[in-house]
């Protein structure tokens, strides 16, 4: 009873986090949700063996393992833009915004730009950086997880806000010409 | 992290002791889990009954003026359970089936059987458990009966079988007095 | 020689200018490159790139898990919604609450609950109050459960004294009643 309310409350807990960590680094969907499914069985599967303090950390953990294996067998090419825009549509909850369709196809833009960017980040600085930046993780658990020294993560960070920085200038660039 | 693992341990453990208050006597030694029963209460008489050490020491306050007999049983008891059941032709089956699995179950973690009768309209088996100092701590009785009814009782608790045999007159029990006559005569032989 | 030093510094200061966009930098960093953004108009501009983007990464909405994954889930785990006990569910949500707090806090939380268990401990609770009809009742389920032992009794009784004392055959069951008036009842 307790193991599968602790199940249940983890992967409430989680799930979208591990969901959407693998949207970033697997770049498509199908794959995301494979791994996303292999992560929940596995924890499953391993429920008695960690405790609650680490099960966080674990679940990231091998998430990010099975992304990095997955991506190691199955080299694929980037098809997904197409679908990426589709799966990303935006909901805009601002009333302002809907107003002004406009400001609304701006918005819709910058988010998947972004985005899309932040997919094609080198996958060195990205893990850390969509722990980070998306997932609210800490340096200290975001070293656990990726198993890296804190100051890797720490610089890491910051060469992916650079990084992600340059890529959206150049996009911006485009745009212009 | 160790501190939050051995304050959360030792928080649990308190905590755990708190709510183990209500639930202790389930590790008493004369407690025994009849199993899942819910199956037959889908039939229409169906009683249950549970006392616990409380309900059983207010009944006991009220026996000492109505009666002291019962005082006195009342007074050694933690625990009183009982399942009755209507017996029909669909459960009587499996209601014995239930009384003989508890029977081997009983007889491998050390109850004494002291009365077992079985007929072809009956069966009625009586259960003791003691400690150390020969006392009795548990009773079960599990018996499908002729008389339509079929009864697991679990009686948990410091148990005076001479006291139960002095309420026989009261509440219908025997007193034993027939068996205690008839082996006199044994002996005499 | 120079030219390096500026560029290092160029680079630490840039750093800086990051970390204030993304709203992680130290206070004093903070300080510093607000009031330099006043001055310097590079710096300025640099921040406000920085923090545009910072605003819109941190907006950036988590997709939900899809459906049927929820599903497969509970099919290889046999884990139904009614599966779980509202109390392990809350007891467990009470943990993480604890657990997902700072430590202090976690550590202080945790110290009171020790301390009111404490005196759990002492004072013992007052005694429910039995109503007149919860007691009546209590009685007659009790003298039915001493009647429901009294009857098995009784049944070995006419057995042992119609059947088998005049047959004199089951030695055991002799035995079991030797048991229960000599040693038990020790009569």
């Amino acid at each position: 009873m307790i193991i599968t309310a602790k199940f249940d409350y983890l992967v409430k807990q989680h799930k979208k986090k591990i969901y959407n960590y693998a949207l970033y680094m697997m770049k498509n969907q199908m794959d995301a949700e494979d791994v996303t499914q292999e992560v929940l069985i596995r924890t499953w599967q391993n429920i008695n063996k960690f405790n609650f303090y680490a099960a966080k950390g674990w679940m990231m953990r091998t998430t990010h393992n099975l992304c990095i294996d997955y991506l190691r067998k199955h080299k694929k090419k980037n098809y997904s833009e197409v679908e990426l825009v589709e799966d990303y549509r935006t909901e805009i909850a601002d009333q302002d915004l809907e107003s002004n369709p406009g400001k609304m196809a701006d918005k819709i833009i910058t988010d998947e730009t972004i985005k899309s960017a932040i997919e094609n980040l080198p996958e060195k600085i990205k893990s850390p950086f969509v722990l980070y930046e998306l997932q609210e993780f800490k340096y200290k658990e975001i070293s656990k997880i990726l198993d890296i020294p804190l100051n890797t993560v720490r610089v890491n960070i910051l060469r992916a806000r650079k990084q992600l920085q340059k890529e959206l200038k150049n996009y911006a660039d485009e745009r212009i010409k | 992290m160790r501190t939050i693992k051995s304050t959360f341990l030792l928080f649990t453990f308190l905590l755990a002791n708190v709510f183990a208050q209500s639930t202790d006597v389930t590790n008493e030694p004369g407690y025994v889990n009849f199993g899942d029963l819910t199956e037959f209460e889908k039939s229409t008489g169906v009683t249950e009954v549970i006392l616990d050490e409380e309900l059983l020491s207010v009944l006991a306050e009220i026996s000492t003026e109505e009666d002291p007999n019962v005082m006195e049983i009342l007074k050694g008891l933690k625990l009183v359970r009982a399942n009755v059941f209507e017996v029909n032709e669909n459960n009587k089956s499996e209601l014995e089936a239930k009384v003989n699995n508890l029977d081997s179950k009983l007889m491998s973690s050390s109850w004494k059987r002291i009365v077992k009768t079985r007929s072809d309209d009956e069966i009625a088996n009586i259960y003791i458990k003691q400690n150390n100092n020969k006392q009795i701590v548990g009773l079960v009785v599990t018996s499908v009966g002729d008389d339509d009814e079929a009864a697991f009782v679990n009686i948990v608790g410091t148990i005076d079988l001479a006291t139960i045999g002095k309420l026989g007159k009261q509440f219908n029990i025997p007193h034993l007095d027939g068996v205690n006559h008839q082996k006199d005569k044994s002996d005499e032989d | 020689m120079q030219m390096k030093e500026s560029n290092k510094l160029d680079n630490k200061l840039i750093n800086k200018i990051i970390k204030v966009a993304y709203g992680d930098a130290d206070i004093f960093s903070w300080v510093y490159i607000r009031l330099k953004s006043l001055t310097n108009k590079e710096v300025k501009l640099i921040l406000e790139e920085y923090r545009q983007t910072a605003n819109v990464v941190h907006k950036l909405k988590q997709e939900d898990i899809p459906e049927h994954i929820n599903e497969r889930i509970k099919s290889v785990t046999g884990i139904t919604d009614k599966s779980e006990s509202l109390f392990a569910s809350f007891s467990y949500r009470i943990f993480s609450f604890f657990g997902s707090k700072a430590i202090p806090a976690a550590v202080i939380g945790i110290l009171i609950i020790v301390i009111v268990s404490i005196f759990i401990f002492k004072e013992p609770s007052p005694p429910h109050k039995y109503s007149k009809a919860e007691i009546e009742l209590a009685q007659r389920q009790f003298q039915k459960s001493l009647a429901i032992v009294g009857s098995a009794f009784q049944k070995a009784e006419k057995r042992f004294s119609d059947e088998i004392l005049k047959n004199q055959i089951n030695k055991n069951l002799n035995r079991g009643y030797y048991l229960v008036n000599n040693i038990l009842i020790g009569g």
